[in-house]
């Protein structure tokens, strides 16, 4: 077992604390089953409170005004109401509306992204159309099997004269190190 | 909700501001709304009052119902018009796309040309005989 360490940096990192600016003030009215939370304008954007209200909107009538010290002021009225159903109403707004603002801020970082990735596509269609093909290489004539003997007699020949001139080769290398694989390790006529 | 009912007369009224309702998005809402209910809308200082009368009677519940629904549409249209305002760009080119693929070269046109041409002198005879037809009858 390692040593526990007092050290800080060996300590596992703390969970980030949560913004406390961000949190709406909430407040209820329970005779009319209504949750009203003053969201602040300047943690999060209108768009970003709007989406939240917007995907409460099976469960609840969603109506947005100015609230106190410049907040924006979301009055959320169940459906259907039961004094369970409208504190569960509470911990579902905050949730989205943590939720809504990771994904706003994802859209706004990557909404170049996504537009060079369309464009691109579409350039891509595009090409076929714009003009024919380009002109391929003329397939290379088959070779006969005259033509082919011909060819390896030919190498045969290149390497016997290779292979007659090792003698001499060697002795300026007489190591070897300038040998192939092949040379090296090539079977004796003997074997 | 802010709502003063009429159950009398079948009618609700609220106030939106208009820092997050626009007044286009309120026509388009009234228009959904145009079987079920008549839509008033008055400017105020803050920004709009809106009656909503019901077509069928109406009772307190009812009516709420009616303003809550009418509400959460609004926000439904200010959602559609964020969403195609992040993807304008996105939609022009595809639009751009559609239209330059659809463009004829102009020996397609110069097809057409010559078809319409051609088909004219038949079109006439056909017409002619369809009100000759029609006149009979």
């Amino acid at each position: 077992m390692t040593p526990k360490t007092k050290s800080k940096s060996k300590k596992p990192a703390a969970a980030p604390a949560p913004d406390k600016a961000a949190v709406p003030a909430y407040s209820f009215d329970a005779k009319s089953f209504t949750l009203i939370a003053d969201c602040d304008a300047k943690a999060d954007s209108l768009e970003v409170i709007r989406s939240a209200a917007y995907v409460l909107t099976d469960r609840a009538y969603a109506q947005l005004s100015d609230g106190p010290q410049g907040t924006v002021r979301v009055r959320l009225q169940l459906k259907d109401g039961t004094p369970e159903a409208l504190k569960a109403l509470q911990t579902t707004f905050g949730d989205e509306l943590a939720t809504q603002r990771i994904r706003h801020q994802i859209a706004r970082n990557n909404v170049s992204i996504r537009e060079y990735i369309v464009e691109q596509a579409i350039h891509l269609a595009q090409q076929p159309a714009q003009g024919a093909p380009p002109p391929q290489a003329p397939a290379e004539p088959e070779l006969t099997e005259a033509q082919r003997k011909e060819i390896e007699r030919l190498i045969a020949e290149v390497e016997d004269e290779i292979r007659a001139m090792a003698p001499a080769k060697a002795a300026q290398d007489p190591l070897r190190i300038s040998a192939t694989w092949e040379e090296t390790h090539a079977p004796k006529k003997g074997d | 909700m802010d709502h003063t009912y009429d159950e009398k007369q079948g009618e609700v009224t609220f106030v939106l501001e208009s820092k997050y309702y626009r007044e286009e998005h309120l026509t388009q809402a009234a228009y959904v709304f145009a079987k079920q209910a008549s839509a008033f809308m008055g400017k105020t200082a803050a920004g709009y009052e809106v009656t909503l009368k019901s077509k069928t009677p109406a009772d307190r519940e009812a009516l709420r119902r009616l303003a809550g629904e009418f509400l959460n549409e609004l926000i439904s249209e200010e959602r559609r018009f964020e969403t195609f305002r992040e993807n304008k760009k996105i939609i022009e080119l595809i639009v751009t796309q559609a239209l330059y693929s659809a463009r004829q070269t102009p020996e397609q046109e110069a097809e057409a040309a010559r078809i319409t041409r051609e088909m004219d002198p038949i079109a006439e005879k056909l017409i002619a005989r369809i009100r000759a037809e029609e006149k009979v009858a």
